[in-house]
């Protein structure tokens, strides 16, 4: 029976045992936190506006299609249409023809 | 194959190093997604890139070399053949630029190892699902970046203020504090405790007297910490092997997941273990989890008879045996002998091995699990049930249903932020009820975390009080100017995850593959503290957990997504995933 016991026994171990309390973090104070967050107006709240007669950012961010069969390299915006871009916000706003990877772990940009 | 980086890598948002490549698995058929921290992603997006498609196989070895806006494929023969630390040295010297950042292979990846990593530095893996076979199978040895053009920020003084809002939000966190002394082995010294951790493939969740391999014992060796672009935290060690056959070698980590790997699984209290196999699988190129489920699956086999020294050529793979674990690493990279047949992974080498090797498998969806039992953990056996990838610990793992946090925590964590959910919150980790949105809110979280290229450090993964969707939606928009509700990037992480769950059906996945391997139901934890010991998953609770869960989705009760669902995602008409 000793040995089902014997991490916890360990003299280095046997005050913290099952102890949770390094991963336990800030449970005492997420809420008083949370509300602080709150106060400071943290999250969208802060967002500063547009100025004024400033255009949206354009984001000029490229995709790269490699064929290593032909060695050949064809470069592309990865917005083909910015309009629908900002529309729908999301993966399934670029090209159809991009492959179906690029979209999963891509926010559109 | 699909290399990425997040939408602010580069940018001015802490901790946003993390690249993502992505095909169809060579290990499960499913699939493929490797997510790698370091260096790599920024260099990539300061380069011009954002993301790369590469297709076909190159003739012979090559390199592809993307310098300011420029793209090159060069010939690899000097580097072909040269590990992980080596290859990037090479390359660096080739290009008379010690700046340039490289996504590399090994020789794992070289050899077609279906579990070969890509990696960047001396440890950043992106790891799982064996990318680096993939680019094995193109001839392609590496990616290499070096940027010096900028990305223009939308709001750069608003952008560098919030991010220091963030940093002090991660790192006055204990749990944050806690990783840049310890890394991620830190958590070890709990779950070993307690009896979460597998040991001896399964047969046991404790390794009796382990503290030769506690976090502590890395003070003997380590000569500091690490860390990846724009991160304080730090949270990799750099060290030296001291003594034995591989003394004065330096390299980087190791992981929880190493000290698992080469640790617990092999059933070694050795901290020499470890930090050998770690150095092993950096250098080859290897997933440390796949490697050491592996081994560790044919530890057990040998104990119990179905491989023989025959089939070892005389190594003695006895549970405990670390030079006999450490020269399997050299056999599975090299693809020698046994060596050869574990580099297939598990459903192939089974069948390979057959004699009802395949029983003994811990593995969802052909792929092996983190060395932890979950089978006190219903919600964290559903994550790795379910998780696109196969069993897998970074997709939907509600890791703070551990702590058993006070009902108003769960509720600020999981209700209402930023969709609403009705239904119960339980915070007893042996539970069932309301595991379900636990797991789905995760998924939801660390797809967006992906889409970033935030670390999962820095999201709601280890620290409950870490930045999520409301946090996300304002870097992205002060760093690129692109307007993002909280509820819309939920909105974008769930087009994402159906994306990759109409990929697996697509390629033939089922309910039936949503589901465990026998012993988790079958053999109840043998060790642990109570709240861990004499636990087995609950065959009939599962079921019901897993229909939640598919209901909570919106997808049919074979885990389909719903027409419904995918028109109101937008993706009804995508072509990609229609049969």
């Amino acid at each position: 029976m000793s040995r089902l016991f014997c991490p916890v026994q360990a003299p280095a171990h046997r005050d913290r045992a099952g102890d949770l309390s390094p991963l336990r973090d800030g449970v005492e104070d997420i809420l008083a936190l949370s509300a602080h967050r709150e106060d400071k107006g943290a999250g969208l709240g802060e967002v500063p506006q547009v100025k004024e007669g400033r255009e949206r950012m354009p984001l000029k961010r490229k995709i790269a299609y490699i064929d290593l069969s032909k060695g050949e390299v064809e470069v592309r915006p990865i917005h083909r249409d910015e309009e629908e871009v900002h529309r729908r916000k999301g993966p399934g706003c670029v090209s159809p023809l991009q492959p179906l990877s690029a979209k999963m772990r891509s926010v559109g940009a | 194959m699909i290399v990425s980086a997040g939408i602010v890598a580069g940018c001015l948002a802490s901790a946003s190093a993390r690249s993502h490549v992505m095909a169809k698995s060579p290990l499960t058929g499913a699939l493929g997604s490797a997510n790698m921290g370091g260096f790599f992603a920024p260099e990539l997006a300061w380069a011009g890139f954002h993301h790369l498609v590469i297709k076909g196989k190159a003739s012979r070895p090559v390199y592809i070399f993307i310098n300011d806006g420029r793209i090159e494929i060069r010939d690899a023969s000097k580097v072909w053949g040269a590990g992980v630390y080596d290859s990037q040295e090479i390359l660096r010297q080739e290009l008379g630029d010690p700046e340039v950042q490289c996504m590399v292979i090994g020789p794992a990846g070289e050899n077609l190892v279906r579990f070969a990593n890509v990696m960047n530095g001396h440890k950043n893996a992106g790891g799982r699902t064996g990318m680096g076979a993939v680019m094995g199978s193109k001839n392609l040895k590496a990616i290499v970046a070096r940027g010096t053009m900028d990305l223009e920020i939308a709001y750069p003084k608003e952008a560098l203020e919030y991010n220091k809002e963030l940093i002090d939000m991660v790192i006055s966190s204990k749990v944050s504090q806690t990783m840049q002394r310890w890394g991620t082995m830190f958590i070890y010294g709990v779950t070993n405790t307690t009896g979460l951790i597998r040991n001896r493939n399964f047969q046991q969740n404790q390794l009796f007297g382990g503290e030769d391999i506690e976090c502590e014992n890395m003070d003997k060796v380590s000569i500091g910490m690490a860390g990846c672009f724009g991160c304080q935290v730090h949270c990799r060690h750099r060290y030296i092997i001291k003594g034995g056959p591989y003394d004065g070698v330096y390299t980087e980590g190791p992981e929880y997941t190493s000290q698992g790997a080469f640790g617990t699984e092999p059933d070694i209290n050795d901290m020499e273990s470890v930090l050998v196999g770690n150095h092993l699988v950096n250098d080859y190129g290897l997933d440390t989890l796949e490697t050491g489920s592996m081994i560790a699956w044919a530890m057990e086999l040998y104990e119990k008879g179905i491989l023989t020294d025959k089939d070892t050529e005389g190594i003695k793979l006895n549970f405990g045996n670390k030079e006999a674990l450490w020269e399997m690493i050299h056999k599975i990279a090299r693809r020698e002998g046994l060596g050869d047949i574990l580099a297939e992974g598990p459903l192939r080498a089974a069948k390979k091995i057959g004699k009802g090797s395949e029983k003994y498998l811990i593995h969802v969806k052909g792929m092996s699990n983190l060395h932890s039992d979950e089978r006190p953990t219903p919600s964290l056996a559903l994550n790795i049930a379910t998780a696109t990838r196969g069993a897998d610990h970074l997709r939907s793992r509600p890791a703070i249903d551990l702590y058993n946090l006070p009902i108003e925590v769960l509720d600020k964590v999981y209700r209402n932020n930023p969709v609403p959910y009705e239904g119960p919150l339980v915070n007893n980790y042996n539970s069932y009820v309301g595991k379900a949105w636990m797991v789905l809110w995760q998924e939801m979280l660390y797809m967006a975390v992906d889409c970033t290229g935030l670390c999962k450090y820095h999201t709601i993964f280890l620290g409950v009080n870490h930045p999520a969707f409301k946090e996300f939606a304002r870097f992205i928009y002060l760093n690129t100017g692109l307007e993002f509700t909280p509820e819309e990037i939920w909105e974008v992480a769930n087009r994402a995850y159906t994306l990759e769950r109409m990929f697996n059906i697509r390629e033939g996945f089922t309910r039936k593959d949503d589901w465990l391997v026998d012993r988790y139901f079958d053999e109840p934890t043998p060790l642990g503290l109570p709240v861990a010991r004499g636990k087995a998953i609950d065959r009939k609770k599962f079921k019901e957990m897993l229909d939640e869960y598919y209901q909570l989705h919106e997808w049919d009760e074979n885990g389909v997504p719903t027409p419904e669902l995918l028109k109101k995602l937008g993706i009804d008409k995508e072509p990609s995933h229609q049969l």
